[in-house]
C-alpha cells in the first residue's frame, strides 16, 4: 500500500492518491495535497468547496452530485474547474479527504 | 526479472503483461490480474472464448525497456511522434486504384498507422480497442483516447475534438493554422467532419496534448463536446445558401454558443444533450430523429403563392396535377385561369408544395417549434421527438425567449433524470404528461403524436392572438 508523508505524518493512500481513511483528514492534509493537484495557494473559495464536500461526506457517506455541489456552494462548474484544475472529482474530492468517487461527481 | 503474461489459450495472443514486482506493489494491477484470470474472455485476435493461459518468462533486466530519460528542456526538445510498425499493404493498395478519391491514399500520405487498417481489412474486423476520455488538467472536455488491440503496431491514439464554426465555414487561413498543428503534433490528418459535426485531430501523443490544446485555443478555436454536456450542435446552412429557411439558423447557433458555451465545455448533465437547429420542416439536419432538443423553423399562416410564376412553371411543363394530388393535406387546387388555390384550414405546412413548385413560398408568420426526446441509441432504442412548444417567435440578436425555454427544459431534465438517461428515455419513464407539467407547458392540440403531421396543423385566429402559450 503506498503511503505519503504530510507534515511529518505518514498517510495511507490508494493508487490515485486518495486517502484510505477519511477520518484522519484535517486541514493540514488538504494543504499538503494541494501542490500535487497544481494549486499554489488555498484561498477561501477553495476552502468553501473543500469544507462542503467534507461535511457532506460526513453526513451522507458519499460524494454529492455535481449539480448539488455547484448549487450549494454557489460556484458554477467553470469556476470549480478554475479552482481545481483536475476537476471536482479528482481534485476537490482528494483535497477534501474523500475516497475516490465512483462517478457521481 | 520475471514477467507474467496472460495469453489466449488457443492462439497465444498476449492480452495483458505484468512484472512480478508490479503485481506485488500495485494493487490496481493485482486486482485486474485476478479478475482476468477468474473470468472467461474472448480473444481479440482469434475470437476464441475461454479462460486465459498464464505464462511466466524470466527476462534480464538489461533487455527490458530502458528507463525514461528526463526531458532536458520542453522548449528545445523535438516533438515526439509515435513510431508505428510498418509493412506491406496489399489490400490498401488495391483500394487505392480506381477513379474515385480513395481514403487509403489519403491515410497513407500521413502518419496514420496504415498497418492497423491493413490488418483490419485482412482479418475483417477492426484492430482498434475501447475508447474513452482523457483527463487533462484545466480541460474539462474535448480530449478522447482510442486504445489499440494490437499494441505491437501502435499503442493507441489520443484525439481532440474541435468545435466547428457556424455553418461549418472555415476560412483558408484558419484551416492552414489547423493543418500546421495537425502536422506538428498529430498524424497530419484532419477528420473533417466527424459524425457529431466536429473537427477531430487524430493521433496526438499524451505528452503533446497540452501544447496542442494551447495552440488550438490560441488560433481561435475551442475544444469541447465530450462527456455529459451539450454536444456540438448542428444546424442547416440556412440563410447562407437556402431560400426556404424560416429563421436565421446560423445566427441562432452563434447566440446559442454565446449563451451555453460553459455547458458545452463543462459536463454537468445526467447524460449528453444534442441540439440541432433546422431552418424549416424539411429537416435537412435530421434533428427530429437524432436530437434531444430540436429547434425547427415553422410558419402558421397560408403559403404565399406567386400566381405568375406558377402559371409560367405550368406552361413550361410543370406537373401541377401530381403536386395537387400528392399534397398531404389535400388542400391545393389548380384551375386554368383561376390559378393555384390553398385551403389554409387543411394545410399541414409540410413544405411539399414549396419544394415542388417555384412560385409557392412559406408564409410570413414564422417562428420556431421546440421538440424533445429524439435519439438513436440509449436505453430504450431509437425514438422520434415530441413537440413541446408548437410555436414560438425567434427574435434576434439573443433569442432570449427561445433560450430561456430551452434552459428551463434542460433544468427539468437535469433535476429529475437518472444518471446516464437520455431525454427520450427520461420522458418515456415519467410520461409525457408529467414532463409537460414539470416544464410548465400547457398541452395544446397542435402537439400531436406524429412529427410530420404534428405542429403543422392549422391555428385558429384566436389562438394566434394568444401569442405566449408558455
Amino acid at each position: 500500500m503506498p503511503t505519503i508523508t504530510l507534515s511529518g505524518e505518514p498517510f495511507e493512500v490508494d493508487e490515485d492518491g486518495f486517502l484510505k481513511d477519511p477520518a484522519r483528514w484535517n486541514e493540514s492534509v488538504a494543504k499538503g495535497l494541494a501542490s500535487e493537484e497544481g494549486i499554489s495557494e488555498l484561498t477561501e473559495d477553495h476552502w468553501k468547496v473543500i469544507r462542503y464536500l467534507n461535511n457532506y461526506y460526513k453526513q451522507f457517506g458519499s460524494a454529492p452530485m455535481v449539480r448539488k455541489l455547484s448549487k450549494e456552494t454557489g460556484f458554477d462548474l467553470k469556476t470549480i474547474y478554475k479552482l481545481f484544475p483536475t476537476g471536482p472529482a479528482k481534485g476537490a474530492c482528494k483535497l477534501a479527504g474523500l475516497p475516490k468517487p465512483t462517478g457521481c461527481i | 526479472m520475471e514477467k507474467i503474461k496472460l495469453c489466449c489459450a488457443k492462439c497465444g495472443f498476449t492480452i495483458e503483461e505484468y512484472t512480478a514486482e508490479e503485481l506485488a506493489t500495485v494493487p490496481r494491477k493485482e486486482k485486474r490480474y485476478k479478475y482476468l484470470k477468474a473470468k472467461s474472455s474472448i480473444c481479440p485476435s482469434c475470437l476464441a472464448s475461454g479462460r486465459l493461459a498464464e505464462t511466466r518468462v524470466t527476462v534480464d533486466a538489461a533487455t527490458g525497456p530502458a528507463p525514461k530519460a528526463a526531458p532536458a528542456s520542453s522548449v528545445a526538445a523535438p516533438i515526439a511522434h509515435e513510431v508505428h510498425a510498418e509493412g506491406d499493404t496489399p489490400m490498401m493498395d488495391a483500394m487505392s486504384t480506381g477513379h474515385f478519391p480513395s481514403h487509403a491514399v489519403e491515410l497513407k500520405k500521413t502518419r496514420y498507422p496504415a498497418q492497423m487498417y491493413e490488418q483490419a481489412l485482412q482479418q475483417r474486423r477492426t484492430q482498434w480497442g475501447y475508447g474513452g476520455y482523457v483527463s487533462l488538467p484545466g480541460v474539462a472536455s474535448g480530449v478522447l483516447v482510442r486504445a489499440s488491440a494490437r499494441p505491437e503496431i501502435t499503442k493507441g491514439s489520443n484525439f481532440v475534438r474541435i468545435m466547428d464554426p457556424c455553418g461549418n465555414f472555415f476560412s483558408t487561413k484558419s484551416m492552414y493554422a489547423l493543418c500546421d498543428i495537425a502536422d506538428k503534433y498529430a498524424y497530419g490528418l484532419l477528420h473533417l467532419l466527424s459524425t457529431g459535426g466536429d473537427l477531430e485531430l487524430l493521433g496526438i501523443p499524451t505528452e503533446n496534448l497540452k501544447p496542442a490544446v494551447e495552440e488550438i485555443t490560441a488560433i481561435g478555436f475551442d475544444i469541447g463536446s465530450t462527456g455529459d454536456d451539450y454536444r456540438t450542435s448542428e444546424e442547416c446552412i440556412g440563410p447562407a445558401k437556402c431560400d426556404l429557411t424560416l429563421y436565421d439558423t446560423l445566427g441562432l447557433r452563434e447566440a446559442w454558443y454565446k449563451r451555453f458555451l460553459d455547458d458545452v465545455q463543462y459536463p454537468r448533465f445526467p447524460h449528453k444533450i444534442k441540439c440541432k437547429f433546422s431552418g424549416c420542416p424539411n429537416d435537412c439536419v435530421r434533428g427530429c430523429q437524432k436530437a434531444d432538443f430540436f429547434l425547427c423553423g415553422v410558419y402558421r399562416d397560408a403559403p404565399k403563392i406567386n400566381q405568375e410564376k406558377v402559371s409560367k412553371w405550368v406552361k413550361d411543363g410543370g406537373d401541377i396535377a401530381t403536386v395537387c394530388s400528392r399534397c398531404p393535406g389535400k388542400c391545393l387546387t389548380w384551375k386554368n385561369g383561376d390559378g393555384l388555390k390553398v385551403d389554409n384550414d387543411s394545410c399541414l405546412h409540410c413544405m411539399y408544395c414549396s419544394n415542388k413548385v417555384p412560385g409557392v413560398r412559406p408564409g410570413d408568420d414564422r417562428g420556431v417549434a421546440i421538440m424533445v426526446g429524439g435519439k438513436l441509441r440509449g436505453k430504450f432504442g431509437p425514438m422520434l421527438s415530441k413537440v413541446l412548444v408548437p410555436f414560438m417567435k425567434a427574435e434576434p440578436p439573443d433569442y432570449k425567449e427561445v433560450f430561456d425555454a430551452l434552459e428551463r427544459f434542460t433544468e427539468v431534465y437535469d433535476a429529475n433524470a437518472r444518471k446516464k438517461e437520455r431525454v427520450g428515455d427520461f420522458i418515456l419513464r415519467i410520461g409525457i404528461d408529467e414532463f409537460y407539467r414539470l416544464c410548465g407547458v400547457e398541452p395544446v392540440p397542435q402537439m400531436l403524436a406524429q412529427p410530420r403531421t404534428n405542429f403543422f396543423t392549422h391555428w385558429e385566429p384566436e389562438e394566434v392572438k394568444d401569442e405566449r402559450r408558455l
